[in-house]
């Protein structure tokens, strides 16, 4: 770039012709009058001192003329410096430092330096950052860099908008990809030097250094501004979570967090799971924090959480252990959101309270149930997401449908068809037992219960008679033995709860009140007697006195089995109510929504006709990943019938890259036009039925340099049967559809050693002819101490032949000199 | 003691009266159900899918187009697009049939049966046109909602339409994934539904009419029953083409849909008779076909 530093203006004479033209235009001009004068006689001005005046003005203004009288505005030669390249790392390990971070570090070296130097000595300069790749930026002028910020630097892509650079993110310090990619980009006339800002954590150390040396062999010098206390001993760095982003209310899930230490091999801290206040933004301890004994390297630290009512925002944290480079990556966010799919009870009542009229009687009008199963559905229906269907059992006949106004609707309750049956994800048996179904309906249940996680609730005494259980599939699921079980007088009995921290008696937030109210449980009756607990149960409550287990709860295939020997249906639950705790609260209403939730945890719900899922809950780069769909046909049953394609997708729509971090698989034809190695998003390819399991597989592999970072991927599968339509679009009929998450957790370069590496700077500053900038000052000097190439002048002539007021003289003076001649009569 | 003797004869004949009539009822409810457990459900939903096909054969529709004196015939797609069942609702099936005008849909039909002891046989059309529609069965005109079926609006903070078809596809079913639709069952009292959003669009379009670049019909299922029905379509104004929704429903009970927590769409419960002409919606209640 050129540039001027002052101008002069001064008259100089710059004469038309030579001084040996003057003399012969003078002797040109002598003879000529000679001539006259001898010819035409002597002068008629003569005597008239006027005309003469006249004359010789105008003579003299021409002579003037020709002497070449000229004004130069003289502007001094533009002077040009040679470029001088920053290279920033914009890597995240320049995020690091405790006070100010590596980044911000980089940025205020080059500001101060640059404000030091002055405008004069700050041009021609550029400016890049490194990452995954080499990107220009544009760098502000000094006079535009305020003190109180960051330097201002935009990506060149951003230079018309008012968005400032971004942070470092980059999971990579690809810096020798970004030598190679300057070096056409210099050279040493028009290059002064490489200004290098990092903290020299970068990928192929000894190819950084090969390149130094072709630069120095450039002859230009890399100079090194290295960032970061070298003095920290290491660090700790939360570096993913896997949480599932929405989950059931109650329900108690996993939680796994990623950390990556360096530097405190066997050292202990602890990890921290808060609750966020969505109002107040205040954290607080919600589960006990869990100790963990650092590896050095990748670790991943698992934990559980039972979600609440409400979605949560939850915030991971690790305790920093003195010394560390920074504990700003040492905490980590996630939402979790509730899903809202209703839970769908099926309450068969089998407690009569008729009270039929005798018209009612006479002519089969609806008749009233009592409240008592109302009261139930009303607990339960408390939750906005449980939807409770009521059924009532008289005397042993099949159930039947209680409207929501209490009154039997007269139509058989219990579902007809499987698919029907599946559709819930709780069945209630209260005071009654499975015998009041027919043989097919309990074979459902119990495929229900075993293979599609259906929570099967049994209460009361009534419920327990061995012979309502007897030659029943579904015995074999109960928590309870019932060959002895025989009716005994009612008794009341002090249930004592054993289990206090199962989440059916989870009735308080806080852990004391909730203490004290499981103490406060009301007398409750029985009248069975001689079942026994089987192994696998897990006793919630027993009897004080005899020790008897009340409330027993296992696991049944995919389901959960709750049975309870004492009654909390029917007309039990408004005793227990009004019993249990401060009134008006309904304690009791809250355990039965508790037994519910617990019972369908593992409910996968059966109004779905494809569910899909991965076999891990996340992925490295280079893995295989292997993911089954279960498609059911119209009746509930799994089946292969249908097609199930795939179709790969970015997880954020901000997401612009082309390509998944998945690999196209070698044995399968591709149709889409794709050559690449890598799936492109929105390329489809089909499932395959699987012999093993009756559903669909489809195994891949993932990419070792994936580009989607941690935040992975959706796989969105469909189901189609029919012909495949004509249309480009879909594969024939769509029978279902669904979604599966895939989370992806790479290991970043960058996390794998946070202390700064300042000796491969020095390294590359020697062999490069460059030089260690330790202070602002030095960077100051450095853009002084360019060389300067001053140009030639540039000179503003302006000749007095071109004023054109000169020649008016010259021409008014003729004028007036003929005009008096005429007046006088000379002419 | 004849007092004692009359109330006893009356207790006895109630007594008779209600065996009777329960014994009545359980036979009957009993062969109904035997009917019914006898059958498996991927039967009843062939014979469905089959009845199907012969009965939407029967109707065209025709869109009113201002200034245009050409009456053009919808298109009935390949399809059904939907095969759908919904176990919450009882034995029933459905299959989800679309007709375009130019590419675009028009009119979006469910035809469905339930099985079982409520038995109906039914076909719901609703209207996606932007003009008025005259639906016809066997020529003689059954439906002609004289307004347009729906009303789109941009979508805010979406981004521009991707260059690509694929890229659209994404587009299109992450914005999808921003609704939500909720349904107010009053069937067995009042429960609040959250509908299910099918990843998968019903049906995907790429219309002739220069000023639409793509579209996609979302469904909004319970079971797989498609309850609301969700366009997206990428249209040009001054130029640019950005998104545009909206809903249409497939339902009689209330619903209504948020787009990131903030409602967008609602409407109320249609009051008997559910077979309403002049409505964007309808239901035409058909007699079963005999087996």
């Amino acid at each position: 770039m050129m540039f001027v530093v002052f101008a002069n203006t001064y008259l100089s004479w710059l004469p038309a012709w030579s001084s040996q033209g003057m003399f012969a235009l003078l002797a040109v001009c002598f003879v000529v009058w000679v001539c006259l004068r001898l010819f035409w006689g002597s002068s008629q001005v003569r005597g008239r001192l006027g005309l003469l005046l006249l004359r010789c003005c105008s003579l003299g203004i021409i002579a003037v003329i020709l002497m070449g009288p000229t004004m130069i505005d003289e502007q001094p030669g533009e002077t040009s410096r040679p470029s001088l390249l920053y290279v920033f790392d914009g890597s995240q390990s320049m995020q690091l430092g405790r006070q100010e971070s590596r980044w911000a570090e980089s940025l205020r070296f080059v500001r101060e330096g640059e404000q030091a130097a002055g405008p004069d000595n700050t041009q021609n300069r550029q400016a890049f950052r490194f990452g995954h790749q080499l990107q220009p930026l544009n760098l502000a002028a000094p006079s535009e860099m305020s003190s109180g910020t960051p330097l201002s630097l935009l990506p060149v892509a951003a230079a018309d908008s008012n968005s400032p650079i971004l942070p470092p993110d980059a999971s990579d310090s690809r810096l020798a990809d970004a030598l190679r990619q300057l070096l056409p980009q210099v050279n040493a006339g028009a290059t002064a030097g490489v200004v290098l800002l990092s903290d020299g954590r970068v990928r192929d150390s000894d190819t950084v250094e090969q390149l130094a040396e072709i630069f120095g062999k450039a002859s230009v010098p890399l100079h090194v501004v290295p960032t970061g206390e070298a003095a920290g001993t290491g660090d700790i760095a939360v570096v993913s979570l896997v949480v599932p982003s929405r989950v059931r209310k109650y329900t108690e899930n996993e939680l796994q967090i990623f950390l990556r230490s360096f530097g405190y091999t066997g050292q202990r801290t602890m990890v921290r799971l808060k609750k966020r206040n969505h109002l107040t933004n205040a954290e607080s301890d919600a589960f006990p924090a869990m100790p963990v004994t650092l590896s050095g390297g990748a670790q991943s630290v698992s934990m559980t959480f039972r979600m609440d009512e409400q979605s949560e925002d939850f915030v991971v944290t690790v305790d920093p252990i003195d010394g560390e480079l920074t504990d700003r990556n040492n905490r980590v966010e996630a939402r979790v959101d509730i899903n809202r799919t209703k839970v769908r009870v099926l309450y068969v009542q089998g407690q009569q309270v008729p009270t039929q009229s005798f018209l009612n009687a006479l002519f089969g009008g609806s008749s009233s149930t009592g409240s008592a199963p109302q009261d139930v559905r009303s607990a339960l229906q408390a939750d906005e997401d449980v939807e409770c269907t009521v059924l009532l059992s008289l005397g042993g006949r099949a159930p039947q449908l209680v409207n929501s106004d209490g009154n039997r609707s007269g139509t058989t309750g219990f579902p007809a068809t499987r698919a029907e049956l599946f559709a819930y994800d709780c069945v209630v048996f209260a005071d009654v037992g499975p015998n009041v179904l027919q043989e097919e309906q309990v074979q459902w249940l119990s495929q229900w219960v075993e293979g599609r996680g259906g929570g099967l609730i049994v209460t009361g005494s009534d419920a327990l008679d061995s012979q309502a259980w007897a030659d029943s599939p579904l015995e074999a699921l109960l928590p309870l033995t019932l060959t002895a079980a025989r009716p005994s007088p009612v008794q009341t009995v002090n249930a004592v709860v054993t289990a206090p921290q199962h989440p059916v008696w989870r009735l308080r937030l806080e852990e004391r009140p909730n203490a004290e109210l499981l103490q406060q449980l009301p007398p409750l009756k029985v009248s069975v007697a001689g079942y026994v607990a089987k192994p696998t149960a897990e006793i919630l409550a027993t009897d004080n006195q005899s020790g008897d287990a009340l409330l027993m709860a296992h696991r049944a295939g995919r389901g959960r089995v709750l049975v309870s020997a004492v009654g909390f249906g029917g007309t039990d639950l408004a005793t227990l109510n009004s019993g249990w705790g401060p009134q008006p609260e309904r304690v009791a209403a809250k355990f039965w929504r508790n037994m519910v939730y617990w019972a369908t945890e593992g409910s996968s719900t059966g109004r779905r006709r494809l569910i899909a899922s991965s076999d891990k809950r996340f992925y490295r780069p280079g893995d295989s990943l292997s993911v089954s769909a279960m498609a059911y046909d119209e009746g509930a049953r799994r089946t292969q019938k249908y097609r199930v394609w795939a179709m790969f997708e970015p997880t954020s729509l901000d997401d612009m890259s082309l390509y998944s971090p998945l690999l196209w698989p070698d044995n399968v034809v591709r149709e889409s036009g794709e050559v690449g190695p890598r799936i492109a998003w929105g390329e489809e390819l089909p499932l395959t039925p699987d012999a093993t399991d009756n559903g669909y597989q489809m195994k891949l592999m993932l990419s070792e340099t994936g580009s989607t970072g941690d935040s992975g991927f959706r796989i969105e599968m469909t189901a189609y049967e029919g012909e495949e339509s004509a249309s480009a679009f879909n594969h024939g009929t769509q029978v279902d559809s669904t979604s599966l998450a895939v989370q992806i957790l790479s290991d970043p370069f960058e996390q794998q050693n946070p202390l700064p590496n300042h000796e491969l700077l020095h390294r590359v500053a020697a062999v490069s002819g460059g030089s260690v900038l330790e202070s602002p000052e030095q960077l100051t000097d450095l853009l002084k101490n360019r060389t300067v190439t001053r140009g030639p002048p540039h000179r503003d002539l302006t000749p007095a032949w071109s004023r054109w007021w000169l020649w008016l003289c010259v021409l008014g003076c003729l004028t007036t000199e003929w005009i008096w001649r005429r007046v006088t009569g000379l002419a | 003691m004849i007092e004692r003797s009359q109330n006893s004869k009356v207790r006895n004949t109630l007594s008779v009266c209600r065996l009777l009539r329960q014994w009545t009822l359980i036979s009957f409810m009993f062969a109904v159900q035997i009917r019914c457990v006898g059958q498996e459900g991927s039967d009843l939903a062939a014979r469905t899918s089959v009845a199907a096909k012969d009965e939407v054969g029967k109707y065209d529709f025709v869109p009113e187009v201002p200034q245009s004196d050409v009456s053009e015939n919808l298109t009935l797609e390949d399809g059904p697009v939907l095969r759908w069942s919904n176990p919450t609702a009882g034995s029933v099936y459905g299959d989800v049939f679309v007709w375009t005008h130019h590419g675009r849909p028009e009119v979006v039909g469910s035809f469905h049966q339930f099985h079982g002891t409520f038995q109906q046989t039914a076909l719901e059309l609703t209207s996606l046109s932007p003009y008025g529609i005259r639906g016809y069965c066997r020529g003689q005109q059954v439906w002609h909602p004289e307004k347009p079926g729906i009303e789109l609006k941009p979508m805010t903070n979406s981004p521009a339409p991707a260059a690509v078809t694929s890229g659209r596809l994404v587009q299109m079913r992450q914005l999808a994934r921003q609704f939500s639709v909720q349904l107010l069952d009053r069937r067995n009292g009042e429960v609040l539904r959250e509908l299910r959003l099918m990843a998968q669009p019903v049906f995907r379009y790429s219309p002739t009419d220069p000023e639409l670049v793509d579209g996609a019909v979302f469904a909004f299922v319970e079971g797989t029953d498609p309850e609301a029905v969700l366009l997206l379509e990428a249209r040009r104004s001054d130029g640019d083409p950005g998104w545009m929704f909206g809903f249409a429903r497939m339902n009689i009970h209330p619903l209504q849909a948020t787009h990131n927590k903030t409602a967008v769409w609602a409407v109320d419960e249609v009051i008997p008779p559910y077979t309403r002409p002049n409505d964007t919606f309808t239901t035409l209640f058909l007699k079963a076909p005999k087996e």
